[in-house]
């Protein structure tokens, strides 16, 4: 396994509502070279799941490792064995994206004389290269995208985690993005997929865990849910998992 | 050990690559001081030239004997012209300087027949006076020269030097052309200089923390506003190295603004030295005493002193910024901290205060009461030890306490909605696995 959650809980607070459970007893596994996809209403708990896996966040309790390293325990060691895509791409504004690759790369000590080779390499595979030495806070939302996934990748990772990460892209952008989703798997990684849109779930994850207030509700490849729910889509078993609206109102993340 | 070293060296790279190209950073931080020392100099010039329109006005009497000798009454006339000089003849043209009814005595010494202007080098007035005396005759020798060369052909030999000696009578010590030190200036004004420096790298290291908060805010504060210190955060890096590297680079900002502010001190006391300041000889031999007293020892001393100040500044602002909710917040609780900490140099620069076993236990206080016994010559082994020491691990607290933070969630996440206070402590017990 290269990602194993086994009864991960995260209580979080807030003025409004004092405690209450973010993350509720979450388990799952993810195999290399397939895509899992986290799915789940706004505030369900995704990010804040991705957040405790990429070590970002501590669990109040249960166990998370990456490619066999503890997130609590060891998290130097898991970091340097995933690649994080966040919703919001999240890059330096001062850097360009070449700068951007090198900080990364060196801190994931990639090989010294590799890594000038791999970046050229992001570049093309992204098409970046007609901004590789803009500064970011001159390109546009796709283009920081393919900026964020490059920077998951550079450091070549068995494990990529990506937490919406077609949020505000255009649909040619958005189909890079799952052609890249795609070759990462044809490379044997594993990546774990957070959505909230049921096509993009539908089309590339191998496997599907349904989320809601916190708690994995339903899980398993799209054909094990459609026969587990009797639906053809995976909208309507979303519908028939969740609830309809107000199903996540009392989380939050 | 060496990962360690290479990670923090990419991590203060890739911080001071971003705060360089951050135009807010630079104008706080560089532009302000390099811009505010010219003004200063320019209201020291502006100053210095009123003074000297003041000064002008001024007339100094200088005793003679009763019956003066050709030589001096030839110098007088040439100190006459100034319109500056009133000769007054006396019959113990010394005693009048003694009891200061006079700025000097003008006389011919007994032995040699040579010319001597005698004054009292203690007194707070000869300073200014005696400098116009021998501005005066040196221009008029230079003049006299230069047109009898030119007019006549004369080579320098054949003229008659004014040769005139200024000559230091408080201690009664025999004739020199730059006197020794004179005990009594030395005790007089050593301790002044000694303070105007501790002065100097006080203000210094207190602009350094003035210049550290912006830096500092930005790099933690507004880098979770930006919403990149999640990513950051995931980077393979230990986050002790990441607040580690974020420190030094904020350290480095503000040495470099102590650097930047450092060549306008230096203008600005060298300006203040030459224009307005006293230049008698004793004054430069004072200096070169100070100078020469301080051991290369002393001088390591007061540059790690200086250097773990700032580290432990920056550190100290890093973590007191990670309590924060917001970077609004953060900028003003940092303001205020730095202020604080004027508030302690201040303190510490007091003439009571002194580095003892107490004050050795007080945090940046402690640094700047060992630069300044260092600067006294006062110190002593242990209490300079215990303090580096204890700064040291203060450091490595800081860094800890500032990693342990980050990790949060009322920090990562929007810090007003999630932000409790120690107090607001979890009431509830985490549910087990079946709920």
């Amino acid at each position: 396994m290269t990602i194993r959650a086994e009864g991960v809980k995260k209580w979080f607070y807030d003025r409004k509502r004092g405690e209450f459970p973010a993350v509720d007893d979450v388990s799952f596994e993810c195999k290399k070279g397939e895509v899992f996809g986290l799915l789940g209403p706004n505030g369900a708990g995704k990010t804040t799941t991705l957040m405790i896996i990429t070590t970002i966040l501590k669990p109040d309790a249960g166990k998370v490792e990456v490619n066999g390293f503890d997130v609590a325990t060891n998290p130097e060691s898991a970091r340097l064995n995933f690649g994080f895509v966040s919703a919001d791409a999240a890059l330096y504004d001062l850097l360009t994206p070449r700068e951007t690759l090198e900080f990364v790369g060196k801190l994931s000590k990639y090989p010294k004389e590799k890594l000038a080779a791999r970046i050229d390499e992001l570049i093309k595979l992204l098409d970046m290269s007609s901004f590789a030495d803009t500064r970011c806070q001159a390109l546009s939302t796709g283009m920081k995208q393919r900026v964020a996934i490059a920077r998951a990748l550079v450091h070549d990772p068995p494990v990529v985690i990506m937490d919406e990460p077609t949020s505000g892209l255009d649909v040619p952008t958005m189909q890079s993005v799952y052609q890249l989703v795609r070759q990462c798997r044809e490379m044997g990684k594993c990546v774990l997929f957070s959505t909230h849109i049921m096509s993009e779930a539908e089309k590339l994850c191998d496997r599907i865990g349904i989320i809601n207030k916190g708690k994995v509700l339903a899980m398993g490849t799209l054909s094990e849910l459609k026969e587990q729910y009797a639906k053809s889509d995976l909208e309507e078993i979303f519908l028939a998992v969740v609830g309809g609206i107000g199903g996540n109102e009392n989380n939050g993340s | 050990m060496k990962d360690f070293f290479h990670d923090l060296l990419v991590v203060v790279r890739k911080e001071l690559l971003y705060i360089f190209r951050v135009p807010d950073v630079l104008i706080f931080s560089v532009l302000i001081p390099m811009v505010l020392y010219p003004v200063l100099m320019i209201g020291a010039g502006v100053y210095s030239a009123w003074a000297v329109t003041n000064q002008k006005k001024q007339i100094y009497k200088i005793a003679i004997p009763e019956n003066p000798s050709e030589n001096v009454k030839r110098v007088v006339a040439i100190l006459k012209t100034t319109g500056r000089i009133t000769p007054i003849p006396m019959k113990n043209p010394d005693d009048a300087v003694r009891k200061e009814k006079v700025i000097a005595s003008l006389s011919a010494a007994p032995d040699t027949g040579a010319l001597e202007v005698h004054y009292d080098e203690s007194s707070f007035q000869a300073g200014e006076p005696i400098r116009f005396i021998a501005d005066t005759l040196e221009a008029e020798e230079k003049k006299q020269l230069t047109n009898t060369l030119v007019s006549r052909g004369i080579s320098k030999e054949e003229l008659e030097p004014l040769d005139v000696r200024l000559r230091d009578i408080s201690a009664m010590k025999s004739a020199h052309k730059i006197p020794q030190l004179d005990a009594r200036f030395a005790e007089t004004y050593a301790p002044l200089l000694r303070f105007g420096a501790l002065l100097a790298i006080f203000f210094l290291l207190s602009n350094a923390r003035s210049s550290a908060v912006s830096p500092a805010v930005f790099m933690l504060a507004q880098e979770r506003d930006l919403k990149t210190l999640k990513a950051t955060l995931s980077l393979p890096v230990s986050w002790n190295t990441l607040v580690l590297g974020k420190a030094v680079a904020v350290s480095f900002m503000a040495l470099l603004s102590v650097f930047v502010n450092s060549i306008g001190v230096a203008l600005l006391a060298f300006f203040v030295i030459t224009s307005l300041v006293i230049r008698l000889p004793s004054v430069r031999s004072t200096v070169e005493g100070i100078i020469q007293s301080i051991s290369p020892t002393a001088v390591g001393l007061i540059v790690t002193c200086s250097l773990l100040d700032i580290l432990l500044s920056s550190c100290l602002l890093l973590f007191l910024c990670s309590l924060s909710r917001t970077t609004k917040e953060a900028q003003s609780i940092l303001i205020i901290s730095s202020l604080g900490m004027v508030g302690v140099s201040i303190f510490a620069l007091s003439p009571d205060q002194a580095l003892t076993w107490q004050t050795a236990l007080i945090p940046i206080m402690n640094l700047l009461l060992v630069i300044k016994s260092v600067g006294t010559g006062t110190h002593t082994p242990l209490p300079v030890f215990i303090t580096i020491a204890e700064n040291m691990l203060l450091i490595y607290v800081a860094v800890h306490l500032t990693a342990y933070r980050l990790g949060q969630e009322s920090f990562i996440l929007s810090g007003e909605t999630h932000f409790r206070w120690p107090w607001q402590r979890r009431t509830k017990s985490i549910p087990s696995k079946s709920n």
